[in-house]
């Protein structure tokens, strides 16, 4: 009997032991990946890209949203980026300001154009819907590294590409996300597909990132469809035009220049 | 004066917005509005004189260009109010050219400046003259006459201003329920009153001038500023030298700032001022001796 329970007792060790250092090991290789596709995306300097976002509702009626994306990379902090929206109307001129930050809550800043004031808003609601689309904030946000725990899943191929399966758990308990299934493609060194899964843990979107073209050596998707399974509506992002390496002083990332 | 500024300003316009633009090669950006509006006071003040509902459109258009490290705006604003023709209004809201050039940026011409941090009550938001008959929240703005010269620093910048001409706002109509005066009564008659004593009209040369700086500091965005110039916002009801009255503004040295700090998802805005009439020698003026103005502050606080 006593045999019998410390042989359980040994087996059960020897498992939680595997089992746990197998964990431990999923955790550094998909954090190992998270940063080998983050540095692979780095050295872009500054970007400017004219973007069109079609939101679709549950019946296929669209709607059209047209902006202007200008991003400055930052060295030891998350990017700096500004848009302003062209259209439809009664939105065009209203711009964004965003320093977003490693760790902390990011800044950001709008610029109403009626009344020509600039006011700081609050980040926090991250999963709040950008302009109506199914894209919320946190997902176009800057997605550094440290917002994530990174877990290694598996390889798979996706459309005939090899790519890293990782799951990534947010480390902002205000995220939207209990966790992301992200499949970075290992040739592009990005994401081809990411499921987004809500904070009950049911999958609540998916995002395809299709159209990739190298654009001053780096890889970038020319578009994203962002599809809501829970309410059947869907959102593309389309990069009409899209430059890196610009050349961008610092200085127009200011609250202050936003109403220039 | 104001007669060649306008003219520089439609032609202005009128270059930006033709194929003049196009003939030198310049891109011209533009946005604009228009819109309906209907006012409805709930209490009748039993006076046939006045208008009770007013229905008005009201547009807006802008137009930038650029032209190496120039770029020139303009920007005007008009209602037209059928209800109360008088209540109708043309004006500039922004009628510049920039210059940069490194950390420094010059603007000269028409500016429309917005200092307030707070979403009811602005004490900080002094400058520019208000188009006085519009929404009391945000109220319309002339632009406002300056020479500002900025230098950026850390997050932030240090601007200066010479602002030349007394520009008066623009009052409610005879007719208006937001009238001053008694109804039937025009307030057309509005002064300035100069450090010296002496009165200058609309668009006539005054001293005004002053600072501000703005910062980003971590979660707060922090301004303060020191303006001398002729206070917009509390007139006095004065007699000329024929015994018409005029409204009439006095000079103030303003210093005020705003503050706004984010403690998590909460945003706390604070605004204040504090107003220090200037007193002419002996309290004398060109249009009597004027009674004493205590100086006053103001504080507004916000959240979101």
């Amino acid at each position: 009997m006593l045999k019998r329970t410390l042989g359980a007792a040994a087996t059960a060790l020897l498992v939680a032991t595997v089992g746990g250092g197998s964990a431990l090991a999923d955790a550094k290789k998909g954090l190992e990946i998270a940063k080998k596709v983050d540095a692979a995306n780095a050295g872009f300097e500054g970007e400017r890209s004219e973007i069109e976002m079609v939101l679709v509702n549950a019946y296929g009626d669209k709607t059209v949203r047209r902006m202007t994306n200008v991003i400055f990379e930052m060295d030891e902090d998350g990017d700096k980026s500004r848009i302003e929206f062209q259209w439809p109307a009664d939105v065009k001129g209203t711009r964004m300001l965003t320093w977003s930050h490693k760790s902390d809550d990011d800044d950001q800043w709008m610029f109403l154009p009626a009344i020509k004031r600039v006011k700081r808003i609050s980040s926090r609601n991250k999963s709040g819907s950008f302009m109506g689309s199914e894209f919320s904030y946190e997902d176009l946000g800057s997605q550094e590294v440290e917002k994530f725990k990174h877990t290694y899943v598996k390889d798979e191929k996706v459309n005939g590409r090899d790519c890293w399966v990782t799951e990534r758990v947010p480390t902002d308990p205000r995220s939207g996300y209990s966790k992301q299934i992200v499949w970075n493609d290992k040739g592009y060194m990005n994401a081809v597909k990411i499921e987004y899964y809500d904070r009950k843990g049911e999958l609540l979107k998916t995002g395809k990132f299709t159209g990739y073209k190298k654009v001053s050596g780096l890889w970038r998707a020319a578009a994203i469809e962002m599809t809501n399974h829970q309410t059947k509506k869907s959102s593309t992002l389309t990069w009409k035009e899209r430059t890196l390496k610009v050349e961008l002083d610092e200085d127009e990332f200011d609250s202050d220049e936003l109403d220039s | 004066m104001l007669r060649a500024f306008q003219l520089v300003i439609v032609a202005a316009c009128v270059f930006l917005g033709t194929t003049s633009a196009s003939a030198f090669d310049l891109k011209v950006k533009s946005k604009g509005e228009i819109r309906s509006e209907t006012r409805y006071f709930l209490i009748d003040d039993d006076d046939p004189l006045t208008v009770d509902v007013n229905s008005a459109i009201a547009g807006r258009l802008e137009l930038k260009t650029k032209i190496k490290k120039f770029k020139v705006v303009a920007r005007g604003f008009a209602r037209y109010d059928p209800t109360d023709l008088d209540r109708s209004a043309v004006f500039a809201e922004d009628a510049y050219v920039e210059y940069k050039q490194g950390k420094f940026r010059l603007r000269i011409g028409a500016l429309l400046q917005n200092w307030t941090a707070t979403e009811a009550f602005h004490p900080a938001d002094i400058i520019n003259a208000r188009y006085l008959d519009s929404n009391i929240e945000n109220q319309e703005k002339r632009g406002e006459p300056t020479i500002a010269v900025r230098y950026k620093f850390l997050d932030g910048n240090v601007e200066l201003y010479y602002m030349p001409f007394f520009v008066e706002p623009i009052f409610p109509s005879a007719f208006s329920r937001q009238s001053f005066a008694p109804p039937g009564v025009a307030v057309d008659q509005v002064i300035a009153i100069q450090r010296g004593g002496n009165r200058v009209n609309d668009w006539e040369f005054t001293y005004q001038m002053g600072g501000r700086i703005q910062q980003t500091i971590g979660d707060a965005d922090v301004s303060i500023h020191v303006i001398s110039h002729i206070d917009r916002s509390t007139p006095l009801l004065v007699a000329l030298e024929d015994g018409s009255p005029a409204v009439a503004y006095q000079p103030v040295i303003q210093y005020g700032g705003t503050y706004t700090q984010l403690f998590g998802g909460l945003i706390t805005k604070v605004e204040a001022a504090y107003r220090q009439f200037y007193e002419p020698p002996g309290g004398r003026t060109e249009v009597g001796i004027l009674p004493e103005r205590p100086d006053f502050g103001q504080v507004a606080v916000g959240f979101e």
